[in-house]
């Protein structure tokens, strides 16, 4: 399931911008819906992200998620206010753990890389909130919650990440060319 | 389309291991910071507390943040903060909190609520009713 794909330099940074530009649409999207709590958000512009992780490969993560925050907030303009820096801090967390995993054949799917991802996520946004916008540990009591949330959207965007694979790999010739 | 099959079709041994002891280590630690009844709030104006509040005491009262007023409401044991610049509303939409060592947070307001349980077993708690700057 988490095998990459063989493509030339061009299709690879193709994908990438088109995977880029959904994370980014889906980002708009999600700041526009009302949150069903402060904090929590779907999550669901991670999936792409994912997608980029699982066929190919972590810089193609990366990518994508420092493309999502950036052109996200230039378009909200939210740019280099305190919600970018916890978007970014969170985008920096799932990545750094990607950046681990890929190291670790541990045997994950997309639902437990994604969970993982989702957690580390939110860990990188509370720690960045604690250290440079709060400034006291209150916030950490606060930290169970707000994973608890992570969790779900975690698993639920696990199960969208592998559906959307297994659509891609139904269209893998349309990606690798004749 | 049904979920549990999905997530029996969609995961790995290792993802549903996760799932469990990931589950586990947010319930444990969620049961470890449940926490004792709050007793008083204090709000932090850029880190400094500018000023406490008894739970037991109903009452309003406005504090200055970066972006304009900002609104402390005590009511039957809670405390919520209305903040009315505060572009995404986060610190409102936080809605009532009462539980020793919750907070509530306006970031770009720069205020922060802290509710802390009994003044003689917190260190650094606040020991007056009411302070404002």
């Amino acid at each position: 399931m988490n095998a990459l794909l063989e493509l030339s330099p061009l299709r690879r940074d193709l994908l990438v911008a088109y995977l880029a530009a959904a994370a980014v649409t889906a980002h708009i999207l999600e700041a526009a819906l009302p949150g069903p709590g402060p904090w929590f958000k779907p999550g669901v512009a991670n999936v792409f992200a994912l997608v980029a992780f699982l066929r190919l490969g972590w810089r193609a993560a990366a990518a994508v998620t420092l493309l999502r925050v950036l052109a996200g907030s230039l378009a909200l303009g939210t740019l280099f206010t305190p919600g970018f820096f916890l978007s970014l801090a969170g985008g920096c967390g799932a990545v750094a753990l990607l950046g681990i995993l890929r190291l670790l054949p541990l045997g994950l799917g997309p639902v437990g890389i994604s969970l993982l991802a989702a957690l580390a996520h939110m860990g990188g946004q509370t720690v960045a909130a604690w250290l440079i916008i709060i400034g006291h540990a209150g916030i950490l009591t606060a930290l169970p919650w707000f994973l608890a949330g992570s969790w779900i959207t975690g698993v639920i965007n696990g199960l969208l990440t592998a559906l959307l694979l297994g659509q891609l790999d139904r269209h893998r010739e349309l990606l690798t060319g004749p | 389309m049904k979920i549990l099959p999905l997530l029996a079709e969609s995961t790995t041994p290792m993802d549903r291991l996760v799932m469990g002891i990931s589950a586990l280590g947010i319930v444990a630690s969620a049961i470890l910071t449940v926490s004792e009844p709050g007793r008083r709030v204090v709000v932090f104006r850029d880190n400094r507390p500018v000023l406490s509040l008894a739970l037991d005491r109903d009452g309003k009262q406005e504090v200055a943040g970066r972006l304009g007023p900002v609104t402390i409401q005590v009511e039957q044991g809670r405390v919520r903060l209305l903040e009315y610049q505060s572009p995404r509303m986060i610190g409102t939409r936080t809605g009532w909190i009462q539980g020793a060592g919750r907070t509530a947070a306006c970031v770009p307001c720069g205020i922060v609520l802290r509710v802390e349980g009994h003044p003689k077993k917190r260190e650094g708690s606040l020991e007056f009713d009411a302070v404002s700057e």
